[in-house]
């Protein structure tokens, strides 16, 4: 069996063994933890794969089950027992949805675990892509970085505009300035190209992401909550209209969002959750 | 001086060779110089002073040795003839300082003769001083010598030059089979590193041996003790005195199973009048037991001694090889304790040179190689002990208390000789009248309780001002209005005394009432902070078994609980203050539950009595000034601590107000500043993580303010800014297991690096228990235990921890051990070291992690640093340290040095690594759980050499110096990972054009997202070439 391509093997085993998936989209160098630096402290006796996000241009026509796809035929075609499902901030939307489609396939559903999971909505889109215009302040001219924000405010405010068709606006908006910048900043045109193509991917990831409901696969998961209160539960639950969102149990710890998979009680918990899980399968 | 040409040269032997190593490690230094010094009434004649001096080589060969290192080997040699003229000073003024540095001058051993002389004048006296180096004598060899010299002395002042008889040098015979034998199985499985005393300080970075000396002589008690022992355990003077010895060293935590060197002449039968280096050290291996009496261990040293002596033809320097070594350390392999017994016989000491008086003159050569050094010198009516010792690991003061220790030991143990020796105490009186001192606290309690006071002041002046919350100004007679009004709707609710009420309450004047109210009602309060997480909420809320919670605007209990609303202090109806009512809080009630942050396992609940409280507040009151201020207090601390009642309480014992601060005051010291100047607050309250964090705002405004530190350890540098900015600034130490602060001290304008946590407050009591229980004398690192009436009576509803945590002493009675390491300073105030957790040997080494950090800080660049053992300090352990150095990253490269530089090699961190900022506890402290676990999952995910600066090969080193510049971090290794190292995906394609640059190979961003260490893109690189 290769290697598998849309994952990213983060704790290998032997073929034969369960495999734990996360979903996330981790490659920016955020300043958050992220399901590598809580894998190790799981003690896991299978494997762990993270999701790599395919690179596509953000747009209204993508298909949610074509997006899913390769993530799925991967998992089938190795032949592995998914235990569980974990996903991070908007990628629980992702591990929901997961989890609803691999939960048929296979005798026992899998445990879902959620880390401050997040519906995607205007805001969220909104709040990651000033994010990605942060990480690259060093090469936008002030000019740019306020021709890019202000285009994201005017774009948020607009009455009725749906969460991908904001990402595929936005994405629009940043692709020629972001890379005249990186050329600018001394990178040649395939790695000012990757690096755009990769805020693409991300935004795609989120506009595909808005348009999943989530909620049944999140019905039977756990949630992890940290203490921010513009993340996870936190925040839907101070969302008009949002709230209620049905989860089968919560776990609430006092560490901020972005601690949240690097701190050590909470990989205690998860270990505890996905032992317990295993243990009742046998 | 002169010299003539030498014979042949013969390799030096192995006790030669030690000897001279320590003149290698300790350059310039003379610890391995002997003396010979005298006083002579009236002149010595220079002429048959000059004869006599020029004799003396000539009779002994060995006199005229000298040794030569060459790159391979060390070699000693004859020289036909050596000529000694004697330097000659005028000894006005610091004569014993003049003998010391002329024999501390160190010898070489480069050919140079090893011995030279001083004449010493003084007015009515001449002074004589023979220097010699120990390759070439010993103490018995200066005894040998000065009878010689003032017999060629006389001889010549008599006009006789005789020819001298010459004696060749005697050489020791190998050690016989058996020795060797007898100390491999002596010394079997002995390891050094339990020989430390609980009061000596971390060996310094470079051993210098710079020695200094105590003397005392023995009390005619103690001495009287010495002598009836010697005929009631039939054992001699000298073995009494060295099981005393033991028994005090292993007092101050030596042992149990410990050595003691002890000089013993090893000149055969044959060699009796041999002059030279014929002195060994022979190890005494003690069992000293804490159970054993004192008359077991006298027989069982005299055994030892025995055996020692019937072996002593083993050098000390042959037996390095059969001991396992602890640490990096050289020094002290075997022994870090001399016991040096010296029998006066009355002659050796006065005697006549040509008829004029003389009398020997002690010359120390300022060094010591030895931790500490007992020469003890007895006759009939008196002993005297002279103790030499090191200054880099132990003060004067240290040893000054450790001689009339030993002399109290004596006199305990000549009525004890079978109890125990454990139980026996090595307190000297000094230690009791300044310990004693500082513990006597008592004073009465005058006040019931807090309500009690606020309530007095609400009825003389109800209309002064008792809380200032932001624009509401809230009266005594409101303040107490608003009280009864919460204790009746508490009672209303179903409250009865006994009952706990919960605070769910934001500081302010409503959370004054609740308390107040709560008390009323004759229940006590359960303080909760609404930032806390609702599972730790319900928990605390299920324990204590609250019967209400009291609910500020917009805040929830947890659950299905039954609650009311924090009153509204403006609009409670009015009632005159009764002073009457107060009653229901007595002394022994509760006042208040509050659970410690927890930081592992569950919260746990302390219950405090009325009693505790308010001796307390009261001696607080008075301490800090709050009682003579005009100026109101600042109430800034989170209430789910205990500290924040003191904010609230103090100033409405004494008719002052105090001021509701916001929780960002706290961090930002602008708006610190802004409540400060605006109330004139003059009382604050905080962490030095706080002051650290609004110093640069404050300073120009704490002149003439008090300001308490508490929580954790002051640093002198912050400290130094605060006292220097005019503050009057305290430094607070205290469980909350014994209520609030339990110890103060004022700190002075110059700090220095320690600044101590002062003395027990009121009706408070303070010891220091070594590990068996005993309380520790001055200077003795040891648990800091809590007594007196601030202790709590256990942890609410947990007999196993209460147990645990909780004792009773049969002098100081009820208290907490609080898991603090501290020391009594020779002024009676305590020093505090840190937590015991983080007090760890290391592979042998005691470390003081503290201590480190302390360093650490000091540099300019770094704003603050955490150092902890990551791993097994058994085993594979390693110290890691994490810094702050955002102002100027690159820093992180010369920490290494800078810690080099200035600790003791086993104690310099293996590993920097930056952050940006430390995780906090709830209580504001640095959480050394979270960068342990941080430190380890750097570990894992840098592999297992992340030590090394860079990685094996070329390609590797090229990607690492590309990480460090791209990343601005000089400090990087092979195993560093790009993302944690500050690095982003806009780097990361800086990055991979660089590669490419460089290398000609393509990677593409993933490559670099998935191989973020520079080794592991080295193999990626590999791959794909």
């Amino acid at each position: 069996m290769p290697s598998p391509s849309v994952w990213n093997v983060v704790l290998d085993a032997a073929s034969d063994a369960d495999v734990v998936l996360a979903t996330d989209f981790p490659v920016t160098g955020r300043n958050e933890g992220g399901f590598t630096d809580l894998t190790p402290s799981l003690g896991l006796d299978c494997a762990l794969w993270q999701t790599v996000a395919p690179a596509r241009v953000p747009g209204p026509g993508i298909d949610q089950d074509e997006y899913l796809a390769p993530w799925l035929a991967e998992v089938a075609a190795s032949g592995r027992t998914v235990r569980a499902v974990l996903g991070y901030c908007a990628g629980s939307v992702f591990a929901g949805a997961l989890a609803e489609r691999i939960a048929v396939r296979q005798p026992t559903p899998p445990q879902v675990v959620v880390f401050d999971p997040e519906l995607v909505d205007v805001p969220t889109v909104h709040l990651q892509f000033g994010r990605v215009i942060g990480n690259m302040t060093a090469v936008l001219t002030p000019a740019e970085v306020d021709e890019l924000a202000g285009a994201a405010e005017r774009l948020a405010a607009r009455p009725g505009i749906t969460p991908v068709e904001f990402a595929a606006e936005l994405y629009a908006i940043f692709e020629p300035i972001g890379s005249a910048a990186l050329r600018r900043a001394g990178l040649d045109e395939g790695y000012a190209g990757e690096l755009v193509a990769l805020v693409g991917s991300f935004m795609t990831y989120l506009g595909v992401a808005a348009g999943l409901d989530p909620r049944p696969g999140w019905s039977r998961a756990t949630v992890i909550t940290s203490a921010s209160p513009a993340s996870g539960l936190n925040r839907m639950r101070a969302t008009p209209g949002l709230a209620p969102i049905g989860v089968a149990d919560e776990v609430r710890f006092d560490v901020e969002h972005r601690d949240l998979l690097r701190t050590p009680e909470v990989a205690t918990t998860v270990a505890g959750l996905l032992g317990a899980g295993s243990q009742a399968r046998r | 001086m002169t010299a003539g040409a030498a014979e042949a040269h013969v390799r030096a032997s192995r006790k030669e060779t030690a000897l001279w190593l320590l003149d290698d490690l300790v350059p310039g230094s003379g610890a391995n110089n002997l003396s010979l010094a005298f006083r002579v009434a009236g002149r010595l004649d220079p002429t048959a002073l000059a004869a006599a001096l020029d004799l003396l080589p000539r009779r002994y060969e060995v006199l005229r040795t000298v040794f030569h290192r060459t790159d391979d080997a060390l070699t000693r040699t004859i020289l036909p003839s050596l000529g000694i003229e004697p330097e000659q000073a005028a000894g006005h003024g610091d004569e014993r300082g003049t003998l010391t540095a002329f024999v501390a001058r160190p010898f070489r051993a480069d050919g140079s003769p090893l011995l030279r002389a001083l004449l010493l004048h003084g007015p009515d006296e001449d002074v004589f001083c023979l220097a010699l180096h120990h390759a070439i004598a010993d103490v018995q060899s200066t005894a040998l010598l000065r009878a010689q010299l003032v017999e060629f002395y006389e001889a010549a002042l008599a006009g006789r030059t005789p020819e001298p008889d010459p004696v060749p040098a005697w050489h020791e015979p190998e050690p016989s089979e058996q020795s060797v034998t007898f100390w491999r199985d002596t010394m079997a499985g002995f390891r050094s590193s339990g020989l430390e005393l609980w009061c000596e300080k971390p060996a310094p970075a470079t051993t210098t041996l710079e020695g200094d000396e105590v003397t005392h002589v023995l009390s005619p008690e103690a001495h009287e003790v010495v002598r009836r022992l010697q005929r009631e355990l039939r054992a001699p003077e000298s073995v009494v005195l060295l099981t005393a010895y033991a028994v005090l060293l292993a007092g101050h935590g030596a042992g149990p199973d410990l050595t003691i060197g002890s000089p013993v002449n090893s000149r055969g039968r044959e060699a009796a009048g041999a002059v030279g280096y014929h002195s060994n050290l022979v190890t005494l291996r003690l069992l000293t037991e804490r159970t054993a009496g004192f008359r077991e261990l006298v027989g069982r040293a005299r055994r030892v001694f025995m055996e020692a002596m019937a072996h002593a033809d083993m050098p000390a320097d042959e037996l390095l090889d059969v001991i396992e070594r602890d640490g990096s350390g050289w020094r002290n392999v075997l022994f870090r304790h001399v016991f040096n017994y010296v029998p006066f016989t009355a002659d050796q000491r006065t005697f006549t040179v040509a008829g004029a008086a003389a009398e020997l003159v002690v010359v120390e050569n300022g060094f010591s190689q030895f931790d500490l050094e007992f020469f003890v010198t007895s006759d009939r009516n008196s002993a005297t002990v002279r103790a030499a010792f090191y200054t880099g690991v132990l003060d004067r003061a240290d040893v000054e208390l450790m001689v009339r220790r030993y002399d109290a030991l004596l006199v305990a143990v000549g009525a004890a000789l079978d109890t125990p020796v454990g139980s026996l105490s090595i307190w000297s009186p000094e230690d009791h009248a300044i310990i004693e001192a500082a513990n006597a606290t008592d004073q009465p309690i005058e006040l019931t309780s807090v309500l009690a006071g606020f309530t007095e002041r609400a009825a003389a002046d109800p209309d002064a001002l008792a809380v200032r919350d932001g624009d509401q100004l809230v009266s005594y007679g409101r303040l107490w209005c608003a009280a009864v009004h919460t204790a009746e709707r508490l009672t209303a609710a179903g409250v009865r005394p006994g009952d706990v009420v919960a605070l769910l309450v934001p500081r302010g004047a409503a959370l004054a009432a609740a308390v107040f109210g709560t008390w009323l009602a004759g229940a006590s309060y359960l303080p909760l902070d609404p930032h806390h997480p609702a599972e730790r909420i319900a928990y605390q809320l299920d324990d204590a078994g609250a019967r209400v919670v009291v609910t500020g605007d917009g805040l929830t209990a947890p659950g299905d609980r039954r609650t009311i609303p924090a009153p509204d202090v403006d609009t409670a109806p009015t009632v005159p203050v009764d002073v009457g009512t107060v009653g229901v809080a007595g002394p022994d009630d509760l006042a208040y539950v509050i659970y410690t942050s927890g930081s592992t396992g569950r919260p746990k609940g302390i219950p405090i009595t009325h009693r505790s409280l308010v001796n307390h507040i009261t001696d607080y009151a008075v301490r800090f000034g709050v009682v003579t201020t005009a100026r109101p207090t600042g109430w800034l601390s989170t209430y789910s601590f205990d500290t924040s009642s003191l904010e609230l309480m103090m100033p409405l014992l004494h008719g002052g107000h105090t001021v509701v601060l916001p929780d960002e005051a706290r961090t930002d010291g602008a708006l610190l500043a802004e409540e400060i100047r605006a109330h004139d607050i003059g009382f604050l309250q905080a962490t030095p993580t706080t002051w650290r964090l609004v110093a640069d705002r404050i300073t120009d405004l704490v002149s003439g303010r008090t300001l308490l530190s508490g929580g954790e350890p002051l640093p002198g540098g912050l400290a130094a800014t605060l006292t220097g900015a005019g503050a009057e600034l305290w430094n607070v130490y205290g469980p909350t297991e014994s209520t609030i602060w339990a110890t103060a001290g004022r700190v002075p304008a110059d700090p220095g690096d320690r600044v101590d946590v002062g003395t027990p407050i009121a009706n408070t009591r303070i010891f220091i228990a070594g590990p068996n229980g005993e309380s520790l004398p001055i200077g003795l690192r040891g648990e800091l235990c809590v007594a007196g009436v601030g202790v709590a009576s256990g942890y609410h509803g947990r007999p196993d921890l209460t147990a645990e945590r909780f004792g009773v002493d049969s002098q100081w009675g009820r208290f907490y051990r609080s898991g603090d390491v501290a020391r009594w300073l020779p002024d009676g105030r305590i020093d505090l070291l840190g937590r015991m957790d983080r007090q760890v040997k290391l592979r042998g080494n005691r470390i003081e992690l503290g201590e480190i950090e302390a360093v650490l800080s000091d540099h300019p660049d770094v704003e603050a640093a955490a150092v902890l053992v990551v791993g097994d300090p058994a085993a594979d352990g390693s110290l890691a340290a994490f810094v702050q150095v955002s102002h100027r990253p690159e820093a992180m490269g010369e920490l290494w040095e800078y810690a080099r530089q200035r600790l003791p090699r086993a104690v310099v961190p293996h590993r920097f690594l930056a952050v940006d900022a430390f995780p906090r506890t709830g209580s504001d402290k640095v959480d050394y759980l979270a960068l342990a676990d941080l430190a380890v999952r750097q570990s894992a995910a840098t592999g297992r050499d992340a030590a090394g600066p860079v990685g094996g090969d070329a390609l590797t080193a090229t990607l690492t110096k590309l990480f460090a510049e791209l990343l601005a971090r000089p400090d990087l290794n092979a195993d560093a990972h790009f993302f944690t190292s500050g690095g982003h995906s806009l780097l990361a394609a800086t990055l991979a054009q660089r590669i490419k640059d460089e290398t000609g190979v393509r990677l593409a961003l993933t490559d670099v997202f998935e191989n973020p260490t520079p080794a592991a893109l080295a193999g990626r690189l590999r791959g794909l070439a």
